[in-house]
Order: C-alpha cells, then sequence, then structure tokens
C-alpha cells in the first residue's frame, strides 16, 4: 500500500470540527448551566402540592404545552397575559419547564387568575365547544376523573403569587368589606350611554358564558360552578357601583369569578362593564 | 443473517425511510385536520382509541417520524450511496449497514409508539423516554462508524465537499443529541429555565450540524453532476462549510427572545442569528454559479427540478432566519404559525426537497434500473410544489395576522378566540396543501416500487438515467461513479 498523505487529515478534521462546536457548547450551554443566578426562586416560584405536580405531569403528557404557552415575554404585546413578565427565577421548581414555542391557545401562566375555578377547568376541558364555540382545543373527556381533577387543580395553581391579596367571597360580602382602595374609586362613565354600550359588548363576550347571556346567571357553565355565578340583575339594585368595581377587578375568593383586573380587562374595560351591570337595574 | 451486498444499506435505508414520509405525512395531515374539525377523531374512534388520537399526542408522533424516519433516513441512505463514491470505495461494512437499517427502524417504530402513548418528557423534539434517547444515539453512532471507516478507506485522497460537510455532521449530531437530551440521563437533572436553553441548543442545532450540513452536502454532490458544470468555487463552499460549524452553534436562544432569559444569551443568539448570511451567501454563490448556463436543463430533468425548488426555498428560509431573530419582528411572529411554515420550508421545501433529487439521482445506480415512469415524476414534483406553496404561504400570512392582531392593544385574553376563529381559512389551505403533498409522495413510493420491480433494467456500458446532462455537455466535476 503506497503512502497515504491525506489520511492523517480524517481525525485531524474531526477534532477541529468538534472544536468548533465545543465554542457554541461553552458560550451558550456550560455558561448558562453554572450562572446560580438562573436558579434562585423568585418570589413568583412556588413548589407544587402533589396533586398538582400529577396534573403538571398530565399537563406534558397530553401535550397541552404544543398549543400552549407558559412564558410572558418582556414586550408590550405581552402585558395583556399577566402583571409581570416571566423571570429566570418563577421557574426554579419547574423541570420540564414547559416554556413552550406556540400559541395556538392562550398564555396559560396566570390562567388561574382568569378561571379561578376547578369545577370551570373540568367543564372547559371535557367540552372546550360548549364554553367556546369556535375552540380548537381537543376534548378531554375521555381522561379518567382523577386526571381532570388534577389537571383542573394545577391550572388553577398558576396564578400571581406576588400582588397582595384583595380577594373575599363576593356573595358573603357587604359594602363594608370592600377594601379602602376601591371604596374611594370613582366611576368615570356614571351615566354614559357610549360606556354602557360598550360595557354590554364586554359583557358579551367575556361575562356570559357563566352569567348568561341575559345577565340572570344562567350561562351554559352555570351548571358545573359552585356557588352559581352570581344573577347580576339582582346586583344591578343591591349592589353599590364600588363593590360591583371590586368583584370584577379582584374575583371572587375560592369560586369561578375570575379577576379581570388580572384576567385582561383595563381599569376603563372593567367600570365600562359596571356600568352596563348597573343599567340592567333600570337606575341609569 | 444480514446480507452483504453492495448497495444493500442504501436501498434498506431509503426504502424504509419513505415508507416513514407516509406515514409521518399522515399523522401531520390528521393533525392540520384536528386545526380544523377538532373532534373528527372523537367522533369516529370508540372511547378507548380517543386517548391516543388527540392533536397533544399525534404532533410529537409527527415531528419525530418526518424528522428521524423520514429525512434522517434518507440522509443515511445519501451518506451510503455518496461517500463510498466519492472515495472510490466501498461501505466498510454492509452487514453492519443493513444491521443498522433493522434498528433504525424499531428505534423510529419505538418512537411513535411510545409517543402515541402518552411517554412524553415534554420537551421538543426530546420527547421520547430515555431507552429510546439511547437508542437513537446508537442509531447514529452506527451509522457515523461505518462511514467513517469508510471515508478512512477511500482510494481518492482528496476530500470534496460533500464529504466534509457529512463527515462533519456525524461527528456534530451525537455531541448535540446527547446535550440536548439532559446529557442521557433518565432523572433529566436540567430544570428551570435552563432547561429551554439546553432544549433550543439542541432544537436548534440538529438543524445547524445535522439536516443542513447533510442537506448541503447532498446538493454539492448533485449539482455538478446533473449539470455537467464543475462546482462553481471549491474554496467558497469550504468557507461556507467553516462558518457554518462556527456561527451556528450559539444561536439556539434565537427561540427565546424577548423571554425568561439573560440578556447577553439572546444578544448572542441574535447576532449569530444574522451572521448566518455568510454560510447562506456561499451556498447560493455557488449554487448559482455551477447552474450558469444550464438551467435550460431544469426543464428536462426532475431531479434537477427539485434541486432548484430546494435551494431557491433555502433563500427563503435563510432570509426569514436572521429576520426572525430580531427582538422587534420575534416580538410579532414568535408563538405564530410563522415559525411552523419556516420549520416546514426548511425541513420540508428545502431538505426534503433535496432528498427527493437524491432518491431520483442515486436509485438507478443502487438497482441499476431506469426510475419507472417519468409522468408520475413530474406529478411528484408538481404536486408536491404546488402543495408545499400553498401551505407554506397560508402559514406564513396567516402567522403575521395572528401575530399583528396580538399585538393591537384591544384584544384581551378573552377575545383570544377572535384571533382562533380568524386562523380558520389559513388552517383549510394548509390542510389542502398537505393533502396535495400527501398524494405526491404515494406516487412518488408507487414510483420506487415500481422501479424496484419493474423498472427497465439498466444495461452494461450504459448510463444509469438517460440524462439531459450527458446530451448535453461532456464531463463533469467528477467522474460518473
Ligand atoms: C390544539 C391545540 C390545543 C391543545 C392541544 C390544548 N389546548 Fe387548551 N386551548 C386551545 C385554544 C384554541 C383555546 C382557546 C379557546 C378555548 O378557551 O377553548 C384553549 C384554551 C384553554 C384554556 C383557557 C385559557 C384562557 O385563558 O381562556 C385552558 C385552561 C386550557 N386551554 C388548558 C389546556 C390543557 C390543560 C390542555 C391539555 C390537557 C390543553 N389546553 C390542550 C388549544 C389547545
Ligand atoms: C367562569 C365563570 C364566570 C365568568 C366568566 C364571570 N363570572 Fe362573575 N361570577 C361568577 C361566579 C361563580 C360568581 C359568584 C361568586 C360568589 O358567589 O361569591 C360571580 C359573581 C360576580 C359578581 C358579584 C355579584 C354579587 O352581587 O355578588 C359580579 C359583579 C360579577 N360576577 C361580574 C362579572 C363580570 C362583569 C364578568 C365579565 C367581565 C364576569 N362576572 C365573568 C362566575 C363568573
Ligand atoms: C403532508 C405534509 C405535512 C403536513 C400536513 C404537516 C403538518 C404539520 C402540523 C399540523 C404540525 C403542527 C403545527 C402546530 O403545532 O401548529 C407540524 C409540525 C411540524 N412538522 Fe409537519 N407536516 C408535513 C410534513 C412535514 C415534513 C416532511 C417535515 C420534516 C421533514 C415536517 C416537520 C415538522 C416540524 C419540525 C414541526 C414542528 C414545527 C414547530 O415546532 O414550529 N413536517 N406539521
Amino acid at each position: 500500500m503506497k503512502k497515504l498523505p491525506l489520511y492523517k487529515k480524517l481525525p485531524v478534521f474531526g477534532v477541529v470540527a468538534f472544536l468548533f462546536l465545543g465554542f457554541a457548547i461553552t458560550i451558550t450551554v456550560a455558561a448558562p448551566l453554572m450562572d446560580k443566578e438562573l436558579y434562585q426562586p423568585s418570589p413568583q416560584a412556588k413548589p407544587l402540592d402533589a396533586l398538582a405536580s400529577k396534573g403538571r405531569e398530565i399537563y406534558a403528557r397530553e401535550g397541552c404545552w404544543y398549543c400552549h404557552t407558559q412564558t410572558v415575554r418582556t414586550i408590550a404585546n405581552d402585558k395583556k397575559w399577566g402583571p409581570r413578565a416571566s423571570q429566570p427565577g418563577d421557574f426554579a421548581y419547574s423541570n420540564p419547564a414547559l416554556l413552550g414555542s406556540e400559541r395556538t391557545g392562550p398564555d396559560l401562566t396566570y390562567v388561574g387568575d382568569r378561571w379561578p375555578d376547578e369545577n370551570w377547568q373540568i367543564k372547559h376541558l371535557q367540552d372546550p365547544r360548549a364554553l367556546n364555540p369556535d375552540s380548537v382545543m381537543p376534548s378531554f373527556a375521555h381522561l379518567p376523573q382523577a386526571d381532570l381533577q388534577a389537571l383542573a387543580h394545577y391550572l388553577v395553581s398558576l396564578k400571581d403569587n406576588t400582588a397582595p391579596d384583595l380577594q373575599k367571597r363576593a356573595d358573603q360580602s357587604t359594602e363594608a368589606d370592600i377594601p379602602d382602595v376601591y371604596k374611594k374609586a370613582v366611576n368615570p362613565f356614571a351615566g354614559d350611554t357610549a360606556a354602557i354600550a360598550a360595557g354590554d359588548a364586554i359583557f358579551h363576550k367575556s361575562c356570559w358564558s357563566c352569567h348568561g347571556a341575559t345577565a340572570e346567571g344562567n350561562g351554559p357553565a352555570a351548571s358545573a360552578l359552585k356557588p352559581p355565578p352570581a344573577n347580576l340583575r339582582k346586583s344591578a339594585l343591591t349592589r353599590s357601583e364600588q363593590f360591583l368595581f371590586w368583584i370584577v377587578s379582584e374575583g371572587s375568593k375560592s369560586t369561578a369569578m375570575p379577576a379581570w383586573k388580572k384576567a385582561g380587562l383595563t381599569e376603563e374595560q372593567r367600570w365600562q362593564v359596571v356600568s352596563y351591570i348597573k343599567s340592567l337595574g333600570g337606575q341609569q | 443473517m444480514f446480507s452483504g451486498k453492495e448497495g444493500s444499506t442504501a436501498r434498506g435505508f431509503y426504502y424504509s425511510a419513505v415508507a416513514w414520509m407516509a406515514f409521518g405525512m399522515v399523522v401531520g395531515l390528521t393533525a392540520a385536520l384536528l386545526m380544523i374539525w377538532p373532534d373528527f377523531i372523537k367522533n369516529s374512534v370508540t372511547e378507548s382509541l380517543r386517548q391516543y388520537l388527540t392533536f397533544g399526542r399525534l404532533r410529537p408522533v409527527h415531528t419525530n417520524v418526518v424528522m428521524f424516519g423520514w429525512l434522517s433516513g434518507a440522509y443515511f441512505g445519501t451518506m451510503f450511496y455518496m461517500l463510498p463514491r466519492l472515495g472510490e470505495t466501498k461501505v466498510w461494512s454492509e452487514k453492519l449497514g443493513n444491521f443498522t437499517v433493522l434498528w433504525y427502524n424499531l428505534t423510529i417504530a419505538a418512537h411513535a409508539v411510545a409517543l402515541m402513548a402518552g411517554y412524553n418528557t415534554g420537551r421538543e423534539y426530546a420527547e421520547q423516554p430515555w431507552p429510546i434517547k439511547y437508542a437513537t444515539a446508537v442509531m447514529f453512532l452506527l451509522v457515523a462508524l461505518n462511514l467513517f471507516m469508510t471515508a478512512a478507506r477511500r482510494k481518492e485522497r482528496e476530500l470534496y465537499v460533500t464529504q466534509w460537510y457529512m463527515l462533519g455532521a456525524l461527528i456534530w449530531t451525537p455531541i448535540i443529541y446527547a446535550i440536548g437530551n439532559q446529557f442521557l440521563l433518565p432523572t433529566n437533572p436540567i430544570s428551570g429555565v435552563n432547561d429551554a436553553v439546553v432544549n433550543w441548543f439542541y432544537g436548534h442545532n440538529i438543524l445547524g450540524y445535522w439536516f443542513t450540513p447533510v442537506g448541503i452536502g447532498a446538493l454539492y454532490y448533485l449539482l455538478p453532476k446533473m449539470t455537467g458544470n464543475p462546482l462553481y468555487s471549491h474554496r467558497l463552499s469550504m468557507i461556507g462549510f467553516w462558518t457554518i460549524a462556527f456561527v451556528y452553534g450559539p444561536t439556539g436562544a434565537h427561540h427565546l427572545i424577548n423571554g425568561p432569559v439573560p440578556q447577553w444569551l439572546q444578544t448572542v443568539a441574535i447576532a449569530f442569528s444574522v451572521s448566518l448570511i455568510i454560510p447562506v451567501w456561499t451556498v447560493l454563490t455557488n449554487f448559482y454559479g455551477t447552474m450558469a448556463g444550464k438551467w435550460s436543463l431544469v426543464r428536462e430533468s426532475v431531479p434537477l427540478k427539485f434541486a432548484v425548488a430546494g435551494a431557491s426555498f433555502y433563500f427563503i428560509t435563510c432570509f426569514q432566519g436572521p429576520m426572525q431573530a430580531l427582538r422587534s419582528v420575534s416580538a410579532v411572529t414568535h408563538f405564530t404559525d410563522w415559525v411552523v411554515g419556516h420549520a416546514h420550508i426548511a425541513l420540508l421545501g428545502t431538505f426534503s426537497f433535496i432528498m427527493f433529487a437524491s432518491i431520483y439521482y442515486a436509485l438507478p445506480r443502487l438497482t441499476n434500473r431506469e426510475i419507472y415512469s417519468r409522468p408520475l415524476q413530474d406529478w411528484h414534483f408538481w404536486l408536491s410544489f404546488v402543495g408545499f406553496s400553498a401551505f407554506f404561504i397560508s402559514l406564513t400570512v396567516g402567522g403575521l395576522v395572528k401575530g399583528f392582531m396580538w399585538a393591537s392593544t384591544q384584544s384581551d385574553p378573552t377575545q383570544f378566540i377572535e384571533v382562533v376563529r380568524a386562523m380558520k381559512p389559513y388552517y383549510v389551505v394548509r390542510a389542502l396543501g398537505g393533502a396535495m403533498i400527501l398524494s405526491a409522495q404515494l406516487l412518488f413510493i408507487y414510483n420506487i416500487y415500481k422501479t424496484a420491480t419493474a423498472g427497465r433494467e439498466i444495461r452494461v456500458g450504459e448510463t444509469a438515467m438517460p440524462r439531459p446532462a450527458d446530451l448535453l455537455a461532456a464531463g463533469g466535476a467528477t467522474s460518473d461513479a
């Protein structure tokens, strides 16, 4: 066999090729892995209880994360997804991270603030199209009840853990229970018919599925909820604007009533919908 | 037990790969239909089967089967065809090669079964449970061993650029695979946001260091062969090789732009992503340089049509890529169907098309039979091309519509459904395009089957396929195999 001049090049080539990749590994894998700050739990990070952990496993197993992200970006577009952008420390207890890469459905980082009730979650998982006729989310009615419960418990646990808690049960509260910040609030739209019309539109997008198209507490999700959605025609007569604004903003503790402040309605929109509710009492 | 016949490994990979392609695309089309009729499976199968066939179960089956079953399988076949020929030698061990074909088929089948059964680690493209990750790593190592031994025994000592790309990919891929899959440890030790960082190091670099170099390497082999022109510039192709090797690696975090990862990591990813313009430019310059004066051949040759269409789609991919990495663009396009369009133009429009060209080129030489039907080849091209164009345009436009609807401050989360509703027409066009692509591949598979069983045999001394290049120009970069 004659001496092969280039034979030795193959191993040399292999080593050089490896070194080129090694550069990338060093700066974009090794450096972040050694960055201790990335593992420091933030105030938002909270270890999950056993049932929620099981729910999270089911969430990974069923591929919910192909359609749902769990990360709120640092840009204006993402403000509506929650009160604060996700930070590295928020994921300190997460394995896998489940950030997700597509939003075929909504971001779920703070979904527990929007849909705080496990029964609502189960109903939605079983039949998404009953609550949202145009939803393309799969039905998970075939899952065992225990799985649905774990999933629902997990979803409800996904909420903002950093804001002060101003929540109480609406049906057990009176005007005296309104927190100070809300007591002093004034409706900027009092008597404004344009605002009532805007509130009407918001109501028939965001509220009707529970409170019903006529606001009497009989929407398609109502039968699954305990306590049931309030009859807002009655509330219009018995509650003050400040009370309504408080509950609409902060939600009702341990019920399905979302905290709309965190669920994506601006202050203006919340006042508009309160004006609308009030108008149902025939007073405005 | 395993055949030692020359060419049998390449044939085995090609036949298996096209079968996995059909399966993977059927699953992809099913997923696409579920985005239009979310209950169509629920309403048509029994209660006990439903759990295996939801979108969330089918999607990873689709991605893993098309990436590792179809595209990687076709890559293996192509490398087992091209590398021995470039080295003017034989495959080191066809027996080991045929064992690898079997191993690969079992591994891909295990992916499909496990993912449908719900064994999902929650990491994109790394969903499979750890025993299957080991099987995949072994698959890559067996291929690498066989082909490195083949290269070491080559008689033609000069290394052509195709060899650089393919051998480089065989070194890089197992490393990237092992890192990206949590070092193959069953305990998944990397947690928190670094899980995402490592996941996207892998998710992006499996493209940069596996799908890109092997596909480009194959293109560099095919172009001179099919046009009869020598490669425009070997030096340029080498610059392209080393810049890919250097620039691709640190870009993974461009999947996490504006996300919960350190700013410096994002900036590094953006800077390197933009620099990817350089290797892409070398490929495209070489492509147009090599094609010079031979464009008329495209009309006559289907494999060349696929190569030209693939290179054009590559241009679009690589125009999108650096743009998408910019913070302001990502703010709109990220999380939308635009990205799905981008994934498909790279893997389907570019690299799958190059593989179609490779199979049409290599198969007659591997079977000693002419491609059975020329009209079927034309149908294959045009249905694939038109179907894919519809697929890509619908996702790209739909993605932009979605992104801008989200960006308009009025839409709050409860109005998300408006965006879902707005996507429907785009999803319909995507599914129609997908159906065209799938039908094209069924014709292709039938054509391959007939070629292998009933294609006209090529007599000794005859060129394998009546190629226009042979008629119009004499001589090429390298002698024909
Ligand atoms: C095919 C994509 C898809 C999959 C898979 C999917 N979803 Fe959804 N999801 C959606 C869409 C679209 C919506 C918005 C419409 C609606 O409310 O049904 C949604 C809405 C939701 C909501 C309400 C969010 C909100 O803010 O209104 C929750 C909670 C949810 N999904 C949880 C899940 C869980 C848990 C899984 C897995 C068991 C899952 N999803 C799987 C697409 C999907
Ligand atoms: C997921 C179901 C659900 C949705 C959606 C929902 N609510 Fe409620 N809401 C409830 C339930 C349940 C209660 C009863 C809470 C309780 O009894 O403490 C309630 C109570 C209320 C109350 C308190 C009534 C009272 O007199 O105590 C107000 C006001 C209210 N909702 C307004 C709204 C508005 C406005 C929207 C839309 C922006 C909305 N709700 C959307 C479930 C819902
Ligand atoms: C008939 C042809 C095909 C159809 C109908 C199809 C359909 C789909 C669908 C519906 C998805 C899920 C998108 C989502 O989650 O919103 C998907 C994802 C994906 N497909 Fe395909 N596909 C096809 C062919 C291919 C081929 C040939 C490849 C690669 C070789 C491929 C690679 C991928 C990848 C990588 C993803 C993940 C995209 C991402 O994460 O952004 N597909 N496909």
